[in-house]
């Protein structure tokens, strides 16, 4: 057991392209059944991993298994275990959804008597069924990323593997989509791998990486990270920001942090807040702790925040042909 | 096994017959561009010309128009290649649990297919032109279209291979299609031309694929037939190799 159950399993995993090192011997497991997540900044190394997990690109060192085999010397057995939401479209836009579908099918090997039945099961799923002969290139955004999920299942794959599965969706669209990944992962044991770089959506993982310049900072499940921060975030708005001030430096040893609504310091937990302020000299008009949120996880973990960088030429004319279906 | 790649190859052609089908610009192009080179072609030169090589200018042009047909779709449909590229379908097959030799061969025989019926289409405006052909000489011509659809398709594979860009692809596609076709044999006889043209003709595949054409239709010809189909076979074998050995390598 133990290390055959594991869904994905790598061991000091390396790219390089020429001089940039891409990913930085990382090593990480994903157990069966297991929502994993990879949250960091675009340019970190999330997509190439992915790459190198599909056996789209070889590693330059070390190993990786996916469902058990290894991803350079048997990449055909890897990818019949995988099933793959690509970061960019991947439809055929000139096609119907079930045209798609159904070369889907034939190419990932769905045996022939199943196809038409896990087309039609795969349809509705994603309530697809009225538009199945629809051009895609008819399609929302929202509806094409549905058929792509309906289509990287239709093999009934042990790995599902999301690549910034929700880029360019709306808040409803993307809540939608993970009600249905997660029912997936209730009623089949399907393991999710996927990348992120949205805080919200890595709420939904079990496990989660964060990774930075190629290397993972830190692995544990979402509480686990936050904990790891540290601190509540203690925010106050006093009737003499000024005084309130000097009282709180007196009594954390260090000044509070001034900002636009008032005055913030860090503590421990709730209940240590309340301590710090018990007794307060100056009148306090409001009062918020928050929990540490992954983002200043992430933060206190990498020294910065997880920024989008710029859209390269590429991914503008990419977005703009996604969004006026007129390229395929 | 063999089965599954056999369909997937299948399925290939299946997508591109239909997305062909769907193509009105596409489909109206394969219908005009025979019309537009034997009737504004034939009958312009005709009128200077008169004959070539012993027969009628425009049944003369009539091989150099399918191999036009030919080489132009040839290298259109191999663009499919960048743009599926591009816009991340080639990654949906990339990971499909197929080889790489399935999806280069079942890409090659798709963009063949779309390429012999834009062969047959010209070779239907025959009665157009005053041609007539019997049903043997039809099978020939549809034999030969075919051997030249598969070679020409798998040079457009090899050169979209290396390219990043439309632009780019655009530019070296007509470096490559209008020199082919204008040193074919197609547009004027190969006997009266200086001799650096008629080595540059010798060494051009498409000169053997309207000759061949030329054979299927009782035309003088320039090669012996078996001359001909040696070098179309070799020619195309020589592409679908480097396909091959480009896709292994991507």
């Amino acid at each position: 057991m133990g290390e055959d159950q594991d869904a994905v399993r790598v061991e000091a995993l390396s790219k390089r392209f020429g001089d940039t090192v891409a990913v930085d011997g990382i090593s990480f497991r994903v157990a069966s059944g297991e929502v994993f997540g990879f949250l960091g900044p675009n340019g970190a190394g999330k997509s190439t991993t992915v790459k190198i997990l599909c056996t789209l690109l070889a590693p330059t060192a070390g190993v990786a298994r996916v469902a058990g085999h290894d991803v350079t010397r048997s990449p055909t057995a890897v990818r019949r275990a995988l099933g793959l939401l690509f970061q960019d479209p991947s439809l055929d836009d000139r096609l119907t959804a079930r045209e798609n579908l159904r070369l889907h099918a034939i190419i990932y090997g769905v045996p022939p008597r199943a196809r038409a039945g896990r087309i039609e099961e795969a349809l509705s799923w994603v309530d697809l069924k009225e538009p199945a002969d629809h051009l895609v290139r008819t399609f929302s955004g929202g509806m094409r990323r549905r058929l792509e999920l309906a289509r990287a299942l239709l093999h009934r794959p042990r790995i599902l593997f999301l690549d910034e599965p929700t880029v360019g969706l709306d808040p409803q669209t993307r809540r939608a989509l993970w009600e249905r990944l997660l029912a997936l992962r209730r009623g089949e044991g399907t393991t999710i791998f996927m990348t992120t770089h949205y805080l919200e959506e890595a709420e939904n993982c079990d496990r989660l990486a964060i990774i930075d310049h190629g290397r993972i900072v830190a692995e544990g499940t979402p509480d686990g990270l936050r904990r790891e921060a540290g601190a509540h975030r203690v925010a106050l708005a006093t009737a003499d920001d000024a005084r309130a001030a000097e009282e709180l430096a007196r009594r954390l040893g260090a000044p509070p942090q001034r900002t636009e609504r008032g005055l913030e310091f860090p503590a421990g937990s709730g209940e240590r807040a309340l301590e710090v302020l018990a007794g307060f000299p100056v009148e306090i008009r409001s009062f918020t702790v928050s929990k540490p949120t992954l983002e200043d996880a992430f933060i206190a973990l990498t020294g910065h925040g997880i920024r989008p960088e710029e859209a390269s030429a590429r991914e503008v004319l990419r977005g703009a042909a996604r969004r006026h279906g007129r390229l395929r | 096994m063999i089965a599954h790649e056999a369909e997937a190859v299948w399925a290939l052609v299946w997508r591109d017959l239909l997305r062909f089908s769907r193509d009105r610009n596409q489909v109206l192009g394969s219908l005009a561009r025979p019309v537009l080179w034997l009737v504004l072609m034939g009958q312009g030169l005709r009128g200077t010309v008169g004959a070539a090589a012993g027969i009628d200018y425009q049944h003369f042009v009539f091989a150099g128009a399918i191999v036009m047909s030919v080489l132009f779709s040839g290298m259109f449909q191999s663009v499919s290649i960048i743009w599926d590229r591009e816009f991340g379908f080639l990654k949906e097959i990339l990971v499909a649990p197929v080889s790489r030799a399935t999806i280069i061969v079942g890409k090659i025989l798709s963009g063949a297919s779309v390429t012999l019926l834009q062969g047959a289409v010209t070779v239907a405006f025959a009665p157009l032109v005053a041609i007539r052909l019997g049903a043997g000489a039809v099978a020939a011509l549809l034999a030969a279209t075919a051997l030249l659809s598969v070679a020409f398709t798998a040079l457009g594979v090899v050169i979209a291979a290396r390219m990043e860009t439309f632009e780019g692809f655009g530019v070296i596609s007509n470096f490559v299609v209008l020199p082919l076709y204008f040193l074919s044999g197609g547009v004027f006889p190969v006997d009266r031309v200086p001799r650096w043209m008629a080595a540059l003709i010798r060494l051009n595949p498409a000169s053997y694929g309207v000759d061949l054409l030329r054979h299927a239709m009782a035309q003088p010809v320039a090669f012996p037939l078996a001359l001909d189909v040696a070098v179309l076979v070799l020619f195309g074998g020589a592409m679908v190799g480097a396909a091959l050995l480009w896709f292994r390598r991507e």
